[in-house]
């Protein structure tokens, strides 16, 4: 596989199997990283796809300063989620109950075992919203921490900081939801 | 705050090293032991996360039909010239797939995916889908679109009631959500939506009269706003059909749209049944007073054998099909045809909704 940036370059010039290369190596992230804002999988597949379309008639304006490609397709995602909340009028957020996130951090359970996305999810909407962004990008979107600063624009200082409070966030729900 | 800053670095470098590199747990601890004791608890839940987002991929089907998408776009546009080209790509597009579906797949092949038997989880489906979306693209009209979005909503319904007859509901939860979406499509289409849930109606203008969305109609009256606002009245004919006849998407959308355009949503809802349930009088009328003239004429041994069937002038739903004895049915009888007499370009090669409508009386 060519480096990204030679293949954005390509792309940029009309070379679609440039940007069909961009497409099979970024998509399944891109759809991980909106299916776990949205609650549907049709809609995430399908605004998955719509990034994409997006990125494809706007790459001519992308530039290379400091972000990398990727930053720039998880923005377009992140915009696309906004609308769409603000479109479908967001349907109410399940919130967990209050004794679900209280702070009974009991050592002897654990949350080693695997647990389903569903369920992931619900907890991650007791985290504040930074902390969902730096959980989607870096697990889901599979950003390193240094891109994950770049699409947030933070330092990346800020970025360990918030990765850090975050999944302690979501070990305290996980634990409270046992 | 050194020693928090310090911490966040070794979490962030063991994640790195699991995650990444293949590392376990156990290997970052013994690095750093001093730890150990806080980072364990961390990288465990961090690790879980990692493994229950991986194990989410989409479906091989939308990814067959997401790539094929794809290319079909990029075959259909010029990322250099995509400023001049833009507002002719849609149609490109669609005039490629059409040729590419017909010369790679046989005509007949797509005839048989664009059926109704033709349901999710059959492999014929996404080229059903694909060419949904070439008739959505070589549609210019609004009025012409959301004839054909409400065709696929009936066709939607249909491929939801089979799937649960199948006891596929995973598929069926994932066709109602392409059902919401046609709804909310042939919704964000309609002039009510573009016009009075805009800025004139907020929060601060709760009590702005009704007719203030009409107001700049009336203020130009050129043809082209004239031949405008025949389109509009039409959308908001087939929104008010729609109104009705889905109740509790209705019901649903308003209870979840926000406080500030609840108000103004409550407005286009009454405004597009009104609309509606006026074609639908102005429809019984015409039917009844063609009827009588029938009677007349024949009484008076003086038919003259017109063509022209009751209602076939009127461009409004349950206008044209209209038969005797069936004015009495509510709005939203699927029996009723939607603007046939006035179908826009585009629509002629498509399934219109009256004729998916019609297939739905049957259900």
């Amino acid at each position: 596989m060519q480096d990204e940036q030679g293949l954005v370059r390509q792309a940029q010039q009309g070379d679609k199997d440039a940007f069909a290369e961009l497409y099979e190596t970024y998509f399944d992230k891109i759809y991980r990283y909106v299916f776990l804002k949205i609650s549907n999988k049709a809609e995430a597949e399908d605004m998955a796809q719509q990034v994409f379309l997006k990125a494809y008639q706007s790459i001519g304006s992308f530039k290379w300063k400091g972000v990398p490609f990727s930053a720039w397709l998880f923005r377009i995602a992140h915009n696309q989620i906004v609308d769409f909340i603000r479109k479908q009028s967001k349907r109410p957020t399940v919130r967990l109950e209050e004794s679900m996130v209280s702070s009974d951090d009991n050592p002897l359970r654990t949350v080693e075992s695997r647990f389903d996305i569903e369920r992931l999810r619900l907890a991650t909407r007791q985290l504040t919203a930074a902390q969902q962004e730096v959980i989607s990008l870096r697990f889901a979107g599979g950003l390193a921490i240094a891109d994950v600063a770049r699409t947030m624009g933070k330092s990346e200082g800020a970025v360990k900081a918030l990765q850090h409070s975050a999944v302690a966030a979501l070990r305290k729900v996980l634990l409270a939801g046992e | 705050m050194k020693k928090g800053k310090e911490f966040n670095n070794i979490l962030d470098e063991c994640l790195e090293r699991i995650l990444v590199n293949g590392e376990t747990i156990e290997q970052c601890l013994e690095r750093y032991p001093e730890y150990a004791a806080e980072l364990k608890p961390l990288l465990l839940t961090a690790t879980a996360t990692n493994e229950a987002i991986v194990d989410v991929t989409p479906s091989p089907e939308f990814k067959a039909r997401a790539r094929y998408q794809l290319r079909v776009e990029m075959a259909g546009s010029d990322i250099k010239k995509k400023r001049f080209f833009l507002a002719w790509q849609p149609r490109w597009a669609a005039v490629l797939v059409t040729v590419l579906a017909v010369v790679l797949l046989g005509g007949g092949t797509v005839l048989a995916a664009d059926s109704d038997n033709t349901i999710p989880g059959n492999p014929l489906y996404a080229v059903k889908l694909a060419t949904e979306n070439v008739r959505l693209a070589l549609t210019s009209s609004d009025v012409a679109k959301a004839e054909l979005y409400a065709a696929l909503v009936d066709r939607r319904t249909s491929e939801i009631e089979q799937l649960m007859k199948r006891g596929k509901t995973e598929l069926a939860q994932r066709t109602v959500a392409r059902l919401k979406s046609h709804l909310a499509n042939i919704y964000s289409l309609s002039p009510a939506s573009q016009s009075t849930i805009g800025p004139e109606i907020t929060e601060k203008d709760p009590v702005a009269p009704e007719e203030s969305s009409v107001k700049p109609d009336v203020a130009v009256q050129d043809i082209a706003t004239a031949v405008s606002a025949a389109e509009r009245t039409r959308l908001q004919v087939l929104l008010g059909r729609y109104i009705v006849s889905h109740p509790d998407e209705i019901r649903t959308m308003v209870e979840e749209a926000p406080p500030s355009v609840k108000l103004a949503l409550t407005r286009v809802i009454v405004a597009s049944v009104n609309s509606y349930v006026d074609s639908c009088q102005k429809a019984i009328r015409e039917s009844k007073q063609s009827q009588n003239g029938e009677e007349t004429d024949t009484s008076n041994g003086a038919s003259d054998n017109s063509n022209q069937q009751p209602g076939e002038s009127d461009m409004g739903p349950g206008t044209s099909n209209q038969q005797s004895g069936e004015s009495d049915k509510g709005p939203g009888t699927s029996n009723q045809q939607s603007g046939t007499s006035n179908q826009q370009s585009g629509a002629s090669s498509l399934a219109p909704a009256s004729s998916v409508a019609q297939s739905s009386t049957a259900r």
